[in-house]
Formats: structure tokens, C-alpha cells, sequence
């Protein structure tokens, strides 16, 4: 008996220590590790515009032009462009020499097919930016490095959207079509790109590794990453732990406290941290109704939306979701947008002020119970102004927000609910309209393009109904009216004036309580050891090429 | 008499996994989500997200819908997934054998420690073993696997660095060839023997740490019937008969007190398989448990019944694995 425990026991001894006895893989020299919350479910640029999925777009592929946060997006595949007085001709004039991954060249004819492609696929991403401007015939190869785009109307933010639009190499995707899908399901895990990064092994649901592209046509003189590893690491704490040891050099998607837990210590470059275009919104339904289903709810009533933004704690909101890195947003847009009105009024919290535009409205608390009351369907019974607040269940910030949201009206007089819900089920709901919609609810935002169009359009047009940025149903056809005329216009003043007077329109309308603009800190915290590339807020995704190790640069 | 009590019981199963895929559907169709509006984006206008609808074929009545899926679940297409526009059954075919090494792992750990712990509890009864023995069994039914997960990778894994913290091996020595997408067995079938410590390695925390809930239960199962077993008259008869003692223990006690041991097993592997999600988020594991919950939270619907079909099936056939067993460990069961 004893025997055979003892020999039990060296068995369990020796595989131990055979387990141990190999040493952990080669140290990862020149290889950006990265440990992040988020998987990589779709990679085809002509589908996907997600935060993730873009960011490895914009490494495997390169645009015609290409952001990086001047004024203007800089020339990339094309090196030069014209455009004709009415703004409705571009013309392309690409880089000779360029060649995709395989060795092809990068030509006008692939600008072609990656345009005519998405369009006919109409499937999401930049299909919905340019769809309402361009067809089939859109699209001219002029020579073999010569491309001229005539849109069907002038689209003001032209230049801003077209980095988002990135060269797919025609061979490569039509090898892999199956059943006229032109290459879509292939696409989604592979790429037929000519950016500086190719895939070196996709793993879904794991780990993901980039290396480079060797005739990659900008060169990789000075210094660079020789590669990318990205593993989808979901526990937060194990990415905390992973770039504390040294193990990750990048993590994603962290609370300001672990931000501040690790300031001064890990955090690379400080011109990385800044300010972004996602603003953080409290929507609210402009159409609501009653249970009856017929009765105009309190949210249609600006002053009550106004005494929402005036009662609403701003300050609270900062310290709990940004540990105070961030502020009031100032309107509808990130203050780091172009055309955005620096001088637009900010709700600063006034209990007063809140309470006066409720009783201005007929609300009183007529039966002393602390909620303020008015009969709305006129049965001579008051209804108490009480409504619905759903956050994403299993976002701790989420529910935080609705605390203080509910916290703060409560202070004026008006109660709210609380409640939880998965995230697909509250697009549902808005999708379903205003009568089934939820009253409020927290939502982020992050506009695709650094032009106000992107972010106001979708958020504000009442043909977005259904959409769940567009969850205030604001519906004001003079809003409508300057949002079409602002991106059909090519005429730079002209659109910041309409910009600027919609920000004001909003803005009085208390459309929604604009509730808070975050530094990107809790988006990726980098490693101290890692340089290079700026924060750029309008792609609000990295660039790699641009990124490498401090310590290797010497 | 087996084979045809088996294939009985083959045949009875599928009227169960109609049943599950028959629940699954109705369970996330009748949630207010609406998918495709989400796959969509923000932009899609109400137009182009009736043509996605098309495209996915959720455009269509909800019979129609389930009739259609049941056709393409017996002709191999079990739908795509909405997020990630792969087939599901491609989905399945990556998640469900990383799943099956990781509650293998774990299974094959905790039989291998749970039974001795459980046979020398019982012998020693009260002893100073049986006591510890005590403690890790009532420590591993309670505390939360994914804590204890947590605690292993910050200790062993970022501290002392004896272990990988994540994933199921290191880039740097690159991925045994995939057969049967099991790595450590993929490494053993290339003779790749570098592979394999490096992928077993990588399947030591997680492993361990999703072992100690049945570890737990399988250690007090097997004392539970063991003490009841040694009590017998048989037991005295062959222990006076002067068997060794290893025999009588072997041979004649454990083989009787393995039954309940064996239904416990496989009820732990359908429990594994299914709720070991928290294991895989921390040991970022690519497992079934982590996909299937993902796709719930974007209401992805296609891969959650794929999934699920899956797991019940797997469940089934251990359940029935199982039942043979019994026949080997008692041959005096019967099978009718």
C-alpha cells in the first residue's frame, strides 16, 4: 500500500517538475505585446468600421490619404489630388512602385474594385458613409495610377471619411469569393492589404500576430516594431497584472482607478494622453409616451429636459468614471472637433435654476411625497414625474452612471428608475421606436471621421430612427434641414456656421444631457518603455508603424 | 445486450436534442434584440438593415426560421455567426476542442488525486490525512473558481514566473500542427515534444484550477462509498481469506465503490464544459463556455444554439459512456 502511494507520488513529483523544468519562451525582443479586452471578429475594410476591427484595418491596409491629426489627412497611396470647383470631382494620383502583399501592384483599378465592392456589398462600415453619394459609375480609372471619384452630390466631410477607406487588392479577394460574397466570409479573418503589417498567425477568441511587411513602401529605416501579438485577455485584473510585470507592453479598456494606480510607472509617452472625440451622452426620449401609449410623456417637454441638465451632478459623473480626467462636455461634440462653438452654454448644475423651469413647466409636488407631479392625460390624477434609466447590465460605470443620474434629479424632485439590460436587447428596444424605446439611457459615442457630421448625423437626423445613437428621437426638421444642407456642402465657412448652429439648437433644446468628455487613459495604457506615435482622436486607433521601444531606438 | 441497449439509448437521445435545439431557439428569439440592427452599425439606414436581415435569413417567419435551421443542422450548414459572418460549425470546430482538453485536463486531475484522497481518507478514517482531506473538499466546493484562478496566475504565473499567465501556448515556439485541435494531443501525434511541454504547460492553471470543484466532490463521493463498501461482509470474508490487503482494497472494494464515483464524473463533464466560462476569461482559454456567452451578449443566436446543441450532445454521450461503465465495474448490471 505504501508502496504504491510513494510511487503515486514521484509520478505526480516528476511531472511537476518536468513542467517546470522548460523554461518560459525567448523574451519577446521588438514585439509589441498587447492584452486586450476585445476580440477581432471582423477585419474586412469594407465591413467593419468597430474600434478593433479598424485598428488592425488601418495596419494591414493603407488608405489614399491617411489621418494622423493635422488639419488635413496627409497623402498616402495617392500622392497628390485634385478636386473641381463644385467639390464633386476628385482626382487620385497614385504612388508608382506600391505593391500589395503578394507583389502586385497597387493600381487605379484597385481603387476601383475596393470602392464598387463595398458598395454593391452595402453591408455596414464605410458602404453607409458613402453610399448616399456614390454609385457604381462613381468610380473612373483614368490611367494606371490615375483615379477620378465623381460623387452624385457634393459631400462636404469628403476628405475626412476617405482615410476610412482602405485599398483592398482585387486578385486576392476575388480567389477567395464564394457564392458571389465577394471574398466577404474569407475577408473577415484574412487580409489582401498593402499596409506595413501582414497577419502571421490568426487565432480567434486568442491570439492574434502581425509581423512585417517587408516591402513595405515607406521603408523601415529608423526605428519600428518588427511585429504585433495581440491577445484577447478578458479579466481585467490579469491585464493589470500582465503590464505590471512587464509582460504586456499595451492593455485596453481600464477603470481611472487602475489608470491611477499605475501613473508613474508605466505610462509611456504622455503625448499619448489626451483628449478624444467619444463623448458620453444621457439620451433622452424626446417622444415619449405614456403607458396609455397616447399621451406626450415629460421628456417632450424641453423644460423638463432643460431642468435634467440643469439638476444633473457633472462633477460626480467626472470623479466616478474619470477619476477627474475629464470634464463637461460643451454641447453636442467633443470640444476637440472641428467647428465646434467654444462659446455654447454649459448646464452648470443649478438645483434652483432646475426647480423654477419645472414649476415653469406645471410640475409641483402637490402631494408632499418628495415627486413632483402634474396631470399629464387630464383624468384629474396627477402622474409623478418618474422614469426609466437602463444601463448595460454588467457594466459596473454603466450602473454607476444611473446612481448619479437618479441621485441628482431626485434632488429636484423627479424619481428614476434604475435597470439593467443586455446591450442587444436595449438596441432592440430602441430599434422598436419611441413608444417602446426607454426613456433614457448611457450610451458612448465615438464618431468614425474627425468632421461633426459624423458624430451629429447619426445622433440627430430623425431619418435614424431605429438607430440606437439616435436615441433622443430628436426630431426637428429645421436641425434635419441644416444637417443635409452641412454635408452636401464643400464650402468650408458655410459648414461651420450651419455646425455651429446646430451645436445651438441642441444645445437649447436640451436634447439630451451631454454628460461627459474622458482623456483617453482608460481606452490603452501603454508600457513606459514604448514611444513613438501620438494619440490621434479622430481614427481613435493607433498606427503601429509609427510606435517602437524606447530602448531600442539607441 | 449492450450494444443494442446502446443504440436504444442513441436513438432516444434524439428527440432531446431536437427538444434543446427547439428551447434555444424560442429562448433567444423571444428577447427584445435585435442583432443585425447591432451588426449593422449606427449608420445603416432602416433599408439596409432589412437587406442584412435578408442576407442572414431573419427576415423570414420564426416556423420558417427553425425549420430551415433544423435542414441545415442535418445538412452540416448550422448558420453563421452575425458578429463574425463565419459558420458557426468553423466557430465550433476552434472552440469546442480547446473546451475538451481543458475539462479533460481537469477531469483526468481530479480522478487522479480525488480517488487515491478519497480511498485513504476512508481507510484512515478520522485520521490526520482525512481531515486535510476534509478541508480541501469543503475549500474546493467553495471557494469561486475564477478567484482561485486569479490567485494562481498572480502568484505563479506574473510573480515567480513558473507558469504562463495566458493562452494556450507561446507565440515564440509557435502552434503544434493542427490535427485534432486538441494542442497537447497535436503535439504529441507530430512527436513535436518542445510543443508539447509548452502547450501542457499552458493547460497546468486553468486545468488545475477548474479541477478543484470535482476534485472536491469526487474525493467525499469516494470516501462516502468506500467506507460504506469496506463494511460489507465480503470485504471481512476476503480480508480472512487472507487476500493482501492491496487486492481486497483494489479489486474488490474501489471497483464497487467506483459507481457512484463514475456518474459523478460524467455529470461533472457536461457542468464543465458548459460552466467553466469564468476559468477561460481569466486563463484567456479559447473554450465553448466563453463563446457561447459572448454571442449571448450580442444576441447572436446561431452560435448560441450551435453551442448548445453541442454541449448537450457531449453530455449525453458521457452520460452514456458512463452507463457502459457501469457494466465493467458490476457485472451484475444488467443492461434490458
Amino acid at each position: 500500500m505504501k508502496g504504491v502511494f510513494q510511487r503515486w507520488l514521484s509520478a505526480a513529483a516528476l511531472a511537476v517538475m518536468v513542467l517546470l523544468g522548460i523554461g518560459l519562451g525567448g523574451a519577446s525582443e521588438n514585439i509589441l505585446d498587447v492584452y486586450s479586452l476585445v476580440d477581432i471578429p471582423n477585419i474586412d475594410p469594407g465591413t467593419t468600421l468597430d474600434g478593433i476591427g479598424s485598428e488592425t484595418v488601418r495596419n494591414l491596409y493603407d488608405p489614399l490619404l491617411r489621418e494622423v491629426g493635422e488639419e488635413q489627412p496627409i497623402p498616402w497611396l495617392a500622392e497628390s489630388y485634385e478636386v473641381s470647383p463644385d467639390a464633386r470631382v476628385w482626382t487620385f494620383h497614385l504612388r508608382p512602385g506600391v505593391t500589395f502583399h503578394d507583389g502586385s501592384p497597387v493600381n487605379a483599378e484597385a481603387v476601383r474594385f475596393t470602392f464598387n465592392r463595398f458598395l454593391t456589398m452595402n453591408q455596414g462600415g464605410v458602404a453607409f458613409i458613402f453610399g448616399p453619394v456614390m454609385d457604381l459609375n462613381s468610380v473612373q480609372v483614368i490611367d494606371d495610377l490615375t483615379v477620378q471619384i465623381t460623387l452624385t452630390r457634393p459631400f462636404g466631410p469628403f476628405l475626412k471619411a476617405i482615410p476610412l477607406v482602405f485599398i483592398v487588392n482585387p486578385q486576392v479577394v476575388l480567389a477567395h469569393e464564394v457564392n458571389g460574397d465577394l471574398g466577404a466570409a474569407w475577408l473577415a479573418q484574412n487580409e489582401a492589404g498593402s499596409g506595413p503589417f501582414v497577419i502571421k498567425d490568426w487565432q480567434p477568441g486568442q491570439l492574434y500576430e502581425f509581423t512585417r511587411y517587408d516591402n513595405y513602401w515607406q521603408g523601415w529605416e529608423g526605428p519600428h516594431l518588427q511585429g504585433v501579438r495581440w491577445r484577447v485577455t478578458r479579466e481585467a485584473s490579469t491585464r493589470l497584472a500582465a503590464i505590471r510585470s512587464g509582460q504586456a507592453d499595451r492593455i485596453d479598456w481600464m477603470t481611472a482607478d487602475d489608470w491611477l494606480a499605475l501613473q508613474g510607472d508605466t505610462y509611456g509617452d504622455p503625448q499619448n494622453f489626451g483628449p478624444q472625440n467619444n463623448l458620453y451622452h444621457i439620451k433622452l426620449n424626446n417622444q415619449q409616451v405614456l403607458a396609455d401609449g397616447v399621451t406626450p410623456g415629460p421628456l417632450q417637454d424641453k423644460l423638463v429636459r432643460q431642468a435634467m441638465s440643469y439638476a444633473f451632478d457633472y462633477e460626480a459623473l467626472v470623479q466616478a468614471a474619470a477619476q477627474g480626467f475629464g470634464r463637461q462636455p460643451q454641447g453636442p461634440i467633443a470640444r476637440t472637433m472641428p467647428f465646434h462653438d467654444d462659446n455654447l452654454l454649459i448646464y452648470a448644475r443649478d438645483l434652483e435654476r432646475a426647480r423654477s423651469l419645472l414649476a415653469q413647466a406645471g410640475w409641483s409636488d402637490s402631494n408632499g411625497n418628495g415627486i413632483v407631479d402634474k396631470d399629464l392625460n387630464g383624468d384629474g390624477q396627477p402622474e409623478p414625474l418618474e422614469i426609466d434609466f437602463v444601463f448595460v447590465s454588467g457594466l459596473d460605470l454603466y450602473e454607476q452612471v444611473g446612481l448619479i443620474f437618479q441621485a441628482s434629479l431626485a434632488e429636484v424632485g423627479i424619481h428614476v428608475n434604475v435597470i439593467g439590460s443586455p446591450w442587444a436587447n436595449i438596441v432592440g428596444q430602441q430599434a422598436a421606436g419611441p413608444a417602446e424605446a426607454w426613456d433614457s439611457y448611457y450610451v458612448t459615442t465615438a464618431p468614425e471621421f474627425n468632421d461633426p457630421h459624423a458624430a451629429l448625423f447619426p445622433e440627430y437626423h430623425s431619418s435614424n430612427a431605429g438607430s440606437w445613437v439616435y436615441g433622443d428621437f430628436y426630431n426637428n426638421p429645421q436641425v434635419d434641414q441644416l444637417l443635409e444642407e452641412g454635408v452636401a456642402s464643400a464650402d468650408e465657412a458655410r459648414r461651420g456656421e450651419i455646425y455651429q448652429q446646430v451645436q445651438r439648437m441642441l444645445v437649447d433644446d436640451a436634447a439630451e444631457i451631454f454628460a461627459l468628455e474622458v482623456d483617453n487613459f482608460a481606452q490603452d495604457i501603454f508600457a513606459r518603455d514604448v514611444c513613438g506615435e501620438k494619440f490621434v482622436p479622430g481614427p481613435n486607433a493607433w498606427f503601429w508603424y509609427g510606435i517602437y521601444f524606447c530602448s531600442l531606438a539607441s | 445486450m449492450l450494444r443494442r441497449y446502446l443504440l436504444r439509448q442513441l436513438v432516444a437521445m434524439l428527440p432531446t436534442l431536437v427538444g434543446i435545439t427547439l428551447l434555444t431557439f424560442i429562448i433567444s428569439h423571444v428577447a427584445p434584440a435585435d442583432p443585425v440592427r447591432f451588426a449593422a452599425g449606427p449608420h445603416a439606414t432602416q433599408e439596409q438593415v432589412e437587406q442584412l436581415k435578408r442576407y442572414f435569413g431573419v427576415d423570414q417567419p420564426l416556423h420558417l426560421q427553425y425549420l430551415n435551421y433544423l435542414r441545415g443542422l442535418l445538412g452540416g450548414d448550422w448558420g453563421r455567426s452575425i458578429r463574425s459572418k463565419q459558420p458557426v460549425l468553423a466557430d465550433l470546430a476552434r472552440y469546442f476542442p480547446a473546451s475538451l482538453e481543458l475539462v479533460g485536463a481537469a477531469i483526468f486531475l481530479a480522478v487522479l488525486l480525488g480517488v487515491p484522497l478519497g480511498v485513504v481518507s476512508a481507510l484512515r478514517r478520522n485520521s490526520l490525512v482525512d481531515n486535510l482531506a476534509r478541508v480541501v473538499a469543503v475549500a474546493g466546493v467553495a471557494l469561486p473558481a475564477f478567484w482561485l484562478g486569479l490567485l494562481l496566475q498572480l502568484t505563479l504565473a506574473f510573480q515567480w514566473q513558473l507558469f504562463p499567465a495566458v493562452g494556450r501556448y507561446s507565440p515564440e515556439l509557435g502552434r503544434p500542427a493542427a490535427i485534432t485541435g486538441i494542442y497537447t494531443l497535436d503535439a504529441l501525434l507530430n512527436g513535436n515534444w518542445t510543443a508539447f511541454s509548452d502547450t501542457l504547460r499552458h493547460l497546468a492553471l486553468p486545468a488545475f484550477t477548474l479541477a478543484v470543484n470535482p476534485l472536491a466532490t469526487i474525493t467525499r463521493m469516494t470516501r462516502a462509498s468506500m467506507l460504506e463498501v469496506l463494511s460489507r461482509d465480503y470485504i471481512k470474508t476476503a480480508r480472512a481469506s487472507g487476500l493482501a490487503p492491496w487486492t481486497v482494497i483494489t479489486k474488490y472494494a474501489l471497483k464497487n465503490a467506483m459507481i457512484p464515483t463514475t456518474t459523478m464524473i460524467g455529470l461533472n463533464v457536461g457542468w464543465l464544459l458548459a460552466g467553466s466560462f469564468l476559468v477561460e476569461a481569466v486563463f484567456s482559454w479559447p473554450g465553448i463556455g466563453l463563446y457561447t456567452v459572448e454571442s449571448s451578449f450580442y444576441s447572436d443566436f446561431q452560435p448560441i444554439m450551435g453551442s448548445t446543441l453541442v454541449i448537450g450532445l457531449t453530455f449525453l454521450l458521457v452520460n452514456l459512456a458512463v452507463e457502459a461503465l457501469y457494466g465493467l465495474l458490476d457485472p451484475r448490471i444488467r443492461y434490458g
